[in-house]
């Protein structure tokens, strides 16, 4: 295999991994322009609707039980904000009682939820594209990471133009500016961010079972991803679509490269990675894609 | 004839006034432990009679609600069932020990919510003999785990404190804790094993980590000048994450420990002179006396100091504290450097008591932990911050003891965990200490000291009523 090969194949692995990142990172920043909400939870709720439909999958085939947990996962979402955000949108925020401490708590409950269900053992779970694999430019490339692409990108469009041309994406943003204006000029919040949280919910979900397969089903089976989404949408800038997905991109490509380094290695790969998040956040503070906050007195 | 010694310790008593002292001790100790004994037993065999039944009863039914046997678990409905109550379980869980903290927060909250800053002089040194008192006498009537756990609390105090400062004081939150404590609690091994080439004293070992993890969190201050928000949540958690990282790299993998799982430190020998001390009792004091300095120090920074008033300017808005010349950036860089140097505290302390440390010890979910605790006991002050540190040191506890009703109900534990957050969050945003002044609208005027309110008024103020008093109207 010839260096460039090598490394063409390298950059492939990176944008199929960068697209997982990207994916994890888009459900972010759906939630982070609805309300302002920092989701640490978004894994391990992808992790509880993937496991749920690996249990509905033993009784119906997979594309009714795909259906049912979607469904499921969008009510969840709307269950979650009726009942425990709803009261955290409107209350005046100490550094505590905050939307993303909920989360930080829903994240502990969901992964031992699915610890408890599940067990500790990995299982097998099939994929929605089958295992094949197509030959480019001598470099395989699995179907999975190909539908994994176009998925994200589906989304990060779906996202990125539902909130520049649509009303309820316009609703939501005037919600993240001041929701008790928005209140005022007769939109209904709470009913508004409770779609927010089912759509968001249900993304992750579809992340969720798109991953199974390659990552095998077990709860702790996206511990690894959240942080490197985390940190992609941070890199790409939390208020921004095409920001996260770039920011996925960008992370999955350089730690694959980075790991070829004799230097680093696979060991000091999360160091250099921090090291490229902190650089990038001291040149653009809010992201490459954010945009600066006028400071106001 | 000669008459048969009554008893042994007759004898000895001629031989010395401090043994005899010791043995008097001794016998007060037992006394004391035999009360206590009986005082539990009332409790578990009388009260505890009928709750034990009800409780036997439920962990039968709920054992065969969520048998284990995972072959037959395919069927559907019956797992969201299982699901579900286990759900409400957890709930019953979180649900008594959310009572429990909130009987707690009462308690603490008559006692302690007039904050010290607003005592008199006198009242201030009655709080301080107490206090010694009560630390003083507590190895006579604990057990050696009782001692531990006692000590635990207070290690863990001072790291919610030095987490505080950051998040109660300057409004910047992080979730570097974990990784401070890691560097900390390394250094001071690194020292005082003497793997670095010199062998340093215990004390000094701990003062140089410090100092150490004061630089580094200087250093980390310096892109959260830049960086705000959601933004340092992230870089914190992945400066925590990256620091075991860097522990297991093949440029530390010697010195940390890793191949062979962590490394051990040897237990604190006792000094001749003590000789006749136990080497748990010693060990409590040599970890609780430096560990009481720093909250007193603490006490002194957050609510006596210039610098104490500049961390809360920066809280309440960074941008009028820059235009009335306070010095922010040199403000918020100590902020960093104090909280790690309190976090390298922690972590040295938590080495001495445990005697181990690996790049596992402290990460990411002790930063979590810590942010929890400091919301549990609520920000802001030095109650709170002790009240987070007897949270994180007890609830493991309780939570895996009756998680332990539930078979494999280990799983949930750490769910119960999260509702206990989650309660908190909605019905006790100021945290459990924090709270309750409001919730019982109780009222504390400050008596004498007006410098001293300056910095901290009570949560329910009357600035009117304050003004009235001043300056009288007729």
């Amino acid at each position: 295999m010839s260096n460039l090969t090598f490394y063409l194949s390298q950059i492939i692995d990176g944008i199929a991994y960068g697209s997982i990142y990207g994916i994890f990172a888009l459900c972010i920043v759906l939630l982070y322009r609805a309300n302002k909400i920092f989701n640490f939870a978004q894994t391990e709720l992808a992790t509880l609707c993937t496991i749920g439909m690996f249990f509905l999958m033993k009784h119906f085939s997979f594309g009714v039980s795909f259906l049912i947990t979607l469904v499921v996962s969008f009510l969840g979402g709307v269950f979650l904000h009726l009942t425990v955000m709803r009261f955290l949108t409107e209350r005046k925020e100490t550094v505590h009682a905050s939307q993303t401490m909920i989360t930080i708590a829903l994240f502990s409950i969901s992964s031992s939820v699915s610890a408890y269900i599940l067990g500790d053992e990995q299982q097998a779970f099939p994929s929605m594209f089958g295992n094949e694999s197509f030959n480019l430019w001598g470099v395989g490339i699995s179907h999975l990471s190909v539908g994994l692409l176009c998925i994200t990108i589906l989304m990060v469009s779906i996202v990125y133009f539902g909130f520049k041309y649509t009303r309820i994406g316009l609703l939501l943003e005037a919600i993240a500016q001041n929701t008790a204006a928005a209140r005022l000029r007769g939109i209904h919040a709470s009913n508004l961010l409770a779609l927010a949280w089912g759509m968001s919910v249900l993304m992750s979900a579809i992340c969720g079972i798109l991953l199974a397969p390659t990552l095998f089903l077990s709860p702790s089976m996206l511990t690894g991803v959240f942080v490197y989404a985390l940190i992609a949408v941070v890199i790409g800038g939390l208020e921004s679509p095409l920001g996260a997905f770039v920011g996925g991109i960008i992370v999955g490509v350089f730690e694959n490269l980075v790991t070829n380094i004799s230097f680093i290695g696979s060991q000091l790969k999360f160091v250099s990675i921090f090291v490229l998040l902190v650089f990038v956040l001291l040149v653009r503070p809010r992201g490459l894609w954010g945009r600066a906050e006028g400071r106001k007195v | 004839m000669e008459q048969p010694e009554k008893n042994p310790t007759i004898s000895k008593r001629k031989n010395s006034l401090y043994e005899d002292f010791i043995l008097r001790l001794d016998s007060i100790q037992k006394k004391i432990t035999v009360y206590i004994d009986d005082v539990s037993t009332f409790f578990t065999e009388e009260i505890g009679l009928v709750g034990g039944h009800i409780a036997v009863r439920f962990s039968e039914l709920f054992a065969w609600l969520l048998s284990t046997d995972r072959s037959k678990i395919s069927n559907w409905p019956l797992l969201v069932v299982k699901a579900v109550i286990g759900l409400t379980f957890v709930f019953l869980i979180a649900l008594p020990l959310f009572v429990c903290l909130f009987a707690l927060g009462t308690f603490a909250t008559l006692f302690g919510m007039r904050n010290i800053a607003h005592y008199t002089k006198k009242e201030q040194f009655a709080v301080y003999a107490i206090l010694i008192v009560i630390f003083g006498m507590a190895p006579l009537f604990l057990s050696e785990y009782a001692l531990f756990r006692f000590s635990l609390v207070l290690v863990y105090a001072i790291g919610v404190l030095g987490l505080d400062f950051l998040i109660g004081q300057c409004g910047i939150v992080s979730l570097a804790s974990g990784g401070f404590l890691l560097t900390g609690g390394y250094v001071m091994t690194w020292l005082n094993t003497g793997m670095l080439g010199v062998k340093v004293p215990l004390y000094i070992s701990l003062v140089l980590a410090a100092v150490f993890n004061g630089v580094l969190g200087a250093l980390f201050g310096i892109p959260a000048l830049r960086i705000k928000d959601h933004y340092l949540v992230i870089v914190s958690i992945a400066f925590t994450l990256s620091i075991p990282a860097l522990l297991r790299s093949p440029f530390l993998i010697t010195l940390s420990g890793s191949r062979q799982g962590g490394l051990f430190i040897d237990e604190i020998s006792v000094p001749e002179f003590l000789s006749k001390l136990p080497p748990h009792i010693f060990k409590y004091f040599v970890v609780v006396i430096p560990v009481l300095f720093l909250i007193y120090i603490a006490y002194n920074i957050i609510h006596h100091s210039q610098i104490g008033r500049a961390f809360k300017s920066i809280k309440c808005d960074n941008e009028v504290t820059m235009i009335l010349g306070v010095p922010v950036v040199y403000y918020k860089l100590l902020a960093f450097a104090v909280s790690g140097v309190y976090a390298a505290f922690c972590g040295g302390f938590l080495v001495i008591l445990t005697k181990f440390i690996s790049p596992d010890s402290y990460g990411s979910s002790t930063s979590i932990d810590f942010l929890i605790a400091n919301a549990v006991g609520g920000a802001g002050g030095i109650l709170g911050s002790v009240f987070g540190g007897a949270f994180l040191a007890f609830e493991p506890d309780i939570t895996h003891y009756v998680a332990d009703l539930v078979p494999r109900g280990k799983d949930l534990a750490r769910a119960a965990y999260g509702i206990i957050l989650v309660l908190i969050i909605l019905f006790a945003p100021h945290g459990v200490i924090g709270d309750f002044a409001k919730r019982l609208k109780i009222k504390f005027r400050p008596k004498t000291r007006r410098g001293a309110f300056m910095t901290s008024p009570p949560p329910d103020f009357d600035y009117l009523e304050e003004k009235k008093q001043y300056f009288p109207t007729k």
